[in-house]
């Protein structure tokens, strides 16, 4: 294990490989009563499309990753939850386009939790009437996602931006898609993604980094080979320009995006963008910017509005949303906008403004150990190391932050959806 | 071991608590100015805090609100109203970066307190009254806010229950106020309430992170000038109103949204209230309860149910999202779960999750910065001091009996469910 400080924010990242190649961070807090570890496999819903282990090329139902995630936690004495709560520990999980998390927090004994979260992650078993049932569940789930106009809203921007990149889909996939997906292809997605090389841990609080090194090197089988995900070329511009739908609203909600027509490949541009797309988030869209305030002043958009960016490898968009009677002439007005900063650049002095309240944010950030790990775990999934946002925060110029306005925002056309009320 | 608070007032009367934390990056402050909660009267409180956010004598625009604090290095400001009990409030917050971590010290949070007193004292006035532009344009944004409540499917099943439950009184008032209580709200009106609320509201500034006690108190005290009015009776749980009785709509939803509402009798200030945490954490607040192993796990009839407690006023809600079929098969078996409460049908296992996911709980609350400050002044609203060892004691007695005590005591008296069109009366 290594570890690496940043100088100024007082915080420490331990680093180290399992013989079984899989990436362990630690993020040691003293004092702290949380502490937590999360196992993340680089899988998500993207990777619907596959070469198994043995050479073959596999189409698997949409919101099969997602399925996976919620039948890890069954096991033959139970429900794996009982277990944690028996150690005093919360446990959960997350899938997202990339990626799927299983994690733990509590205030109690760290390393037998540690120990059946690898334990159960490491474990899967599939029957088929604990595949039945969980059906069930996730088809309530989809419902209830169906029946949220701000998710409905998101996936129908994506469907609008994307022709075929599986980032269209919806992460837990459709009733049909669910119901078409069986236990052998479920073991087969595992046994193809769930290996230590596609994999990493994290753990944070009050613990020794090397302590827990040693505790998860020893119970991590081997499982070597990388898996080889399968994706379709997309083209640059976007599927429609426009998507509305009617739903039970007060409100018509809107999403803008602007589809990155150059997807990044490699960490440092990854990082690259990802840090300008922040200060453009905050200087065009967020509380500082002129734009802002014209639209709020005006009554076009409440406090509703706002930007974020997704920057992933094969894939990335700037979402604008928020509740507006006339989406429409918001979209207009933000183009307007872009085009007059395209031709004049973001003004010196309030670049240095959002410089100084994202860095305020970095420190303010580390407070939330929770929010913390997840935003280390999210950028190590990416090759990113957490401490080269700050960094990079600094060291961004006025001709790159205008570059990326101008080839990101400004020099593309939006995808407008909006859901209306019905 | 972490400090304990210290408890003092400034030398304006403001009661003030603070807990020094070394460890933090942040300092996080709350000031809580509360009013007793009124059907008529609630939407024009919760305007006050949305115009004020609008700018101050200082900073008078939002951007130039966003620009001064960008040079605090993103220091944040919070202005806005919640529901604690039956006392609407309105809530000022602050985060700010560690000084030390930023290279600053105590000229910059003379700053910080400086803007932040101007937000709560000192606003944008036009011929001695809040900005009538400024009243209007946030009449109208709240009116949409409080309109656009329909969209989140679930919070709105959960508001429609409480007015089952409590019809005509106070609780069952939203945050935000009713749509039809905005109209007429003008600037003068509102300056009136504004000025009764930082000249004679009850008040209470709480504080967490790496501070000297004595030396954020004595910069707040030169800062924040304002002298709240006497603290009302304290919080009492909630009983039952006459009327209440079960409720049942309609909307273009593809799952229903079940809410059970009931009354416990217990809120922090009381006895029993450890022996009601456990109670809720083996009925439904944790994955291993009997709500999520039996509707969810073993009869997969929902992707969530369980139970929350609003605890100050000791209402219990039990929520499910289900399919509309089956609605009556997952009533009748949240019903069953409930009965075996109140047999006592406990497991020994069901207690000693329940207790080792209750001790963690409640230690992890100690490094949430946000969650101590608010669970600070719920607290005093009912009596109730915290403290970490003296909880965590108390969570160590409870016995399967205290807990099945507990569940007779429980009185259920709302059903109410949001179905599919054609499923429900309108």
């Amino acid at each position: 294990m290594r570890a690496t400080a940043h100088p100024g924010l007082g915080v420490e990242l331990w680093r180290g490989v399992t013989p079984a190649r899989l990436p362990v961070i630690v993020v040691p807090r003293r004092g702290a009563q949380r502490c937590s570890a999360a196992v993340a496999v680089a899988y998500g819903s993207v990777d619907n499309e596959f070469v198994t282990p043995d050479g073959r090329t596999v189409r698997v139902p949409d919101g099969i990753a997602h399925f996976l995630e919620h039948k890890l936690f069954e096991t033959p004495d139970g429900p794996v939850s009982d277990r944690f709560a028996a150690l005093g520990a919360m446990d959960n999980a997350a899938t997202w386009h990339t990626g799927t998390a299983y994690y733990f927090t509590t205030a109690g004994s760290f390393e037998p939790c540690l120990d059946l979260l690898l334990e159960f992650v490491q474990t899967p078993r599939f029957s088929q009437a604990g595949v039945e049932r969980e059906r069930d569940i996730i088809i309530q789930e989809i419902k209830m996602g169906e029946d949220d106009p701000r998710q409905r809203g998101y996936y129908d921007l994506l469907g609008a931006m994307y022709h075929r990149h599986p980032v269209r889909l919806e992460i837990a996939g459709t009733a049909a898609s669910v119901a078409a997906i069986t236990v052998d292809q479920l073991k087969l997605c595992y046994e193809t993604f769930y290996r230590p090389g596609n994999m990493l841990l994290l753990a944070s609080g009050d613990i020794d980094p090397e302590a827990v090194y040693q505790q998860v090197a020893a119970r991590v089988r081997p499982a070597p080979g990388t898996p080889r995900r399968l994706l379709p070329d997309e083209p640059a511009g976007n599927a429609q320009t426009h998507h509305a739908r009617g739903m039970s609203v007060a409100q018509p909600l809107f999403h803008l995006g602007f589809k990155d027509a150059a997807p990044a490949s490699g960490p440092g541009d990854l990082l690259s963008r990802e840090t300008l797309d922040a200060i453009l988030g905050e200087a065009v869209f967020g509380r500082l910017s002129p734009l802002y305030e014209e639209l709020y002043e005006s009554g076009l958009v409440d406090a509703s509005f706002g930007a974020t960016s997704i920057v992933e490898r094969g894939f990335g968009w700037t979402a604008v949303s928020g509740r507006s009677d006339t989406p429409q002439g918001v979209a207009e007005r933000i183009r307007a906008r872009l085009s007059e900063l395209s031709a004049d650049g973001i003004d010196p002095g309030l670049l240095e403004d959002v410089r100084n309240k994202l860095r305020g944010e970095v420190v303010l950030s580390l407070d939330d150990l929770a929010g913390l790990t997840w935003e280390i775990l999210d950028r190590a999934l990416r090759g990113i190391d957490f401490f080269d946002y700050p960094t990079a925060l600094a060291a961004a110029n006025q001709a790159q932050v205008n570059q990326r306005l101008r080839t990101h925002l400004a020099g593309s056309s939006p995808a407008l959806a909006v859901i209306n009320p019905r | 071991m972490a400090q304990s608070a210290v408890e003092t007032a400034l030398s304006s009367g403001l009661r003030a608590r603070v807990w020094p934390r070394r460890n933090r990056t942040a300092i996080v402050a709350r000031l809580y100015f509360h009013r007793s909660l009124e059907l008529a009267e609630a939407a024009a409180v919760a305007l006050i805090p949305r115009v004020l956010k609008r700018g101050t004598a200082q900073c008078p625009g939002q951007r130039l609100l966003a620009r001064a604090l960008a040079h605090l290095y993103g220091a944040g400001f919070g202005a806005d109203v919640a529901k604690v009990g039956e006392r609407q409030v309105v809530v000022f917050g602050l985060d700010v970066p560690d000084p030390a971590r930023i290279g600053e010290g105590r000229e910059y949070l003379t700053k910080v307190l400086k803007l932040w007193s101007g937000l709560i004292l000192d606003p944008a006035l036009q011929d001695g009254s809040l900005r009538q532009d400024w009243v209007d344009s946030e009449r109208d944004f709240l009116a949409r806010q409080i309109n656009a409540l329909r969209n989140d499917k679930l919070a709105l099943a959960r508001q429609r229950c409480l007015e089952a439950m409590f019809p005509g009184r106070a609780y069952a008032v939203h945050r935000l106020g009713r749509l039809q209580d905005l109209q007429g709200v003008d600037a003068g009106r509102l300056t009136r309430a504004y000025r009764e609320m930082v000249g004679g509201w009850p008040a209470e500034l709480h504080v967490s992170g790496p501070v000297e006690p004595g030396l954020f108190l004595e910069l707040l005290d030169s800062t924040l000038r304002l002298y709240p009015g006497q603290s009302p009776p304290l919080q009492q749980p909630l009983s039952a109103t006459a009327g209440a009785g079960d409720g049942r709509d309609s909307d273009d939803v593809q799952q229903a949204k079940l809410v059970m509402g009931g009354l416990t009798g217990i809120n922090p200030g009381r006895a029993q209230w450890a022996a009601l945490l456990f109670y809720n954490g083996i009925l439904g607040g944790f994955a291993h309860s009997k709500l999520f192993r039996n509707v969810r796990e073993a009869a997969g009839l929902a992707y969530y149910a369980r139970s929350v407690l609003h605890s100050t006023a000791g209402v219990l809600l039990i929520e499910a999202g289900i399919d509309s079929c089956r609605q009556e098969q997952a009533t009748a078996l949240i019903g069953e779960q409930l009965e075996d409460m109140r047999r006592g049908r406990i497991s020994r296992e069901e207690m000693d999750s329940t207790r080792e996911s209750l001790f963690s709980v409640r230690r992890m609350l100690e490094d949430d910065a946000h969650g101590v400050l608010d669970h600070g002044f719920e607290g005093s609203r009912c009596g109730f001091a915290p403290d970490l060892d003296r909880e965590l004691s108390a969570l160590n007695a409870v016995t399967v009996e205290a807990v099945t005590a507990v569940a007779r005591q429980v009185e259920m008296v709302t059903r109410y469910a949001l179905c599919p069109l054609g499923e429900g009366e309108a």
